[in-house]
């Protein structure tokens, strides 16, 4: 150890082992042995204290969610920098996901139109399907259909649905594949060569993402709704949209216009922050905010100036975005609205 | 138990240069905390410090190779970070100083002032005469102060951090010692334990 005995109070208050002692009980046996062995040395030590001590600037709050978020945000960058995708490599356990997303999604359809369009144009099924070698699957059953394609690709396909691809499928410069009813889409990566889903009136474009697409010839709207990744849906010939997860585009074939929209029920879209607690306290809303939007890749926005001054303690496990939202901005006197597929936040400064 | 934080990183920073992504993990968890403090004692943004945080890390990850030069990581990530937001913060705001690469920042503190340093009778007055104290101390003052007994850099690594002489980091610490000292004297802050 050294000459302590010798110090003056300002030499005692810079040094590093003394500044321990008082911010963390750092060898306290030491200090407080050197404290009972020299009482003479008692108010210079209580005076470096309380130099060391006056001298504490009060903690920038941010909460453990907050740096695991940021933590698996560097290891999405360094591995997405490093990595080559390789096509045809199919994930296991991502059907359990996708199914239970499945189930959620067809929520959004339960408001559709039984509108008997008449459908012999050349965007039909039938017409687009005419004169091709291809492979086609009916479900007749009243269950999904699983199987998978030449590129490893998988799809799930809803009753009463028809699905078929080219023969040589795997030789053609685009993966192009046909749909008459509704179907889960896992698409394999493979930046080389589009995926491409002619479903009547609608093209959906993709490298590789999982999505659900319904359009029932018999069926007013066509929804393309993403669960991953980013989705390209167009009308041939047109400019589309573009998707990314937890949005969703409708085409009303009477109105023949697209809109895009949230997905009824989004869900956390990051692997990495499903498995956090989302238990907050005294956390900066700005940074609830920012986990929420990278959990759910939905966009919200506010006014960071106004929101920087607002903390909340709040227990956000277990509720759907919606609710999320509703207790954050209940607890700040603040309100949401989702116009298109962003949340916008209108707040008050907090005191 | 007593371990040297600079040691732990050290180690870690080797298993880094050998390609170590899980290193890289650590790293930012034990590190993130004190950064972020840093980082976000220069503008109150959050979500800037955040990107800038993340800019530091990816950059460490590319140059690992070259990573040996590095002494102490505490020192290397402040003073990266620093330089980042600042960064951020210039082209933010587009001010077109581009000869002036140093340009004036702010540097925002404030102080817990805590029962356990003021007797509870007078904690009312004493505690606004010791806030006054420390608001008076410059922008300066602040940051060295601050990365004097917070963030625990030693002297060389101050200068070199804020781009002052060691006199200059040992002047601003003594004078803003001796004006808290002045203060308690004045009062009777000072009390026996």
């Amino acid at each position: 150890m050294k000459e302590y005995l010798h110090y003056t109070v300002e030499e005692l208050s810079l040094d590093k082992d003394f500044i321990n002692w008082v911010r963390f009980g750092t060898n306290d046996d030491y200090w407080t042995g050197l404290l009972f062995a020299f009482p003479r040395k008692a108010a210079h030590i209580a005076e470096a204290r309380k130099i060391v001590e006056s001298f504490q600037p009060i903690e920038m709050p941010l909460s453990e969610v907050m740096v695991e978020v940021e933590v698996s945000k560097l290891m999405n960058a360094i591995s997405a920098e490093k990595s080559i995708p390789k096509p045809g490599k199919k994930r296991s356990g991502r059907w359990l996901f996708l199914t239970a997303l499945a189930a959620a999604a067809i929520l959004v359809f339960a408001i559709t139109f039984y509108v008997p369009v008449p459908n012999n144009s050349r965007e039909s099924y039938s017409a687009r399907t005419a004169q091709r070698k291809l492979v086609e699957h009916f479900n007749s059953s009243d269950s999904a259909l699983n199987f998978s394609l030449p590129d490893g690709s998988t799809i799930k396909l809803s009753p009463g649905s028809r699905f078929s691809y080219a023969t040589r499928f795997n030789d053609s410069a685009n993966r192009d594949v046909f749909l008459s009813g509704e179907a889960a889409f896992d698409v394999a990566k493979n930046p080389r060569k589009p995926f491409r889903v002619f479903s009547n009136e609608i093209v959906t474009k993709v490298l590789g993402t999982s999505f659900i697409i319904r359009s029932f010839d018999n069926e007013n709207d066509i929804n393309v709704s993403v669960l991953t990744g980013k989705v390209n849906v167009f009308k041939e010939g047109e400019n589309g949209v573009l998707l990314t997860a937890n949005q969703q585009a409708v085409y009303h074939k009477d109105r023949k216009s697209m809109t895009k929209k949230l997905n009824e029920k989004p869900v956390i879209i990051s692997p990495a922050i499903s498995n956090i607690n989302m238990v907050f306290e005294d956390a900066p809303v700005t940074q609830i905010l920012a986990l929420l939007r990278q959990a759910y890749g939905i966009n919200i926005s506010y006014d960071s100036s106004i929101l920087s001054s607002c903390t909340i303690t709040a227990d956000l496990s277990d509720e759907s975005i919606y609710k999320k939202l509703d207790l954050v901005c209940r607890a700040i006197n603040a309100e949401y609205e989702v116009i298109d597929s962003e949340v916008f936040i209108t707040a008050k400064e907090c005191n | 138990m007593n371990f040297d934080q600079n040691e732990i990183d050290l180690l870690l920073l080797e298993r880094i240069q050998s390609g170590d992504e899980h290193a890289l993990a650590s790293l930012m968890r034990t590190e993130f905390r004190s950064i972020y403090d840093y980082g976000m004692r220069f503008c109150n943004c959050d979500s800037t410090v955040r990107d800038a945080i993340q800019e530091v890390f990816i950059s460490l990850w590319q140059k690992r190779s070259s990573a040996s030069s590095i002494v102490s990581i505490r020192y290397w990530l402040l003073a990266a970070v620093k330089n980042q937001v600042l960064k951020m913060m210039r082209n933010e705001s587009r001010i077109s100083n581009l000869e002036d690469s140093s340009l004036e920042y702010s540097f925002t503190v404030d102080y817990s002032i805590e029962e356990k340093i003021i007797t509870k009778q007078d904690y009312q007055e004493r505690s606004h005469l010791l806030q006054e104290v420390l608001a008076q101390l410059s922008v300066r003052q602040k940051e060295v102060i601050y990365l004097r007994f917070y963030q625990e850099l030693d002297a060389a690594e101050i200068s070199a951090l804020m781009q002052i002489s060691a006199q200059s980091v040992y002047n601003l610490l003594h004078e803003s010692i001796q004006r808290l000292r002045k203060c308690w004297h004045a009062g009777v802050l000072l009390r026996a334990v």
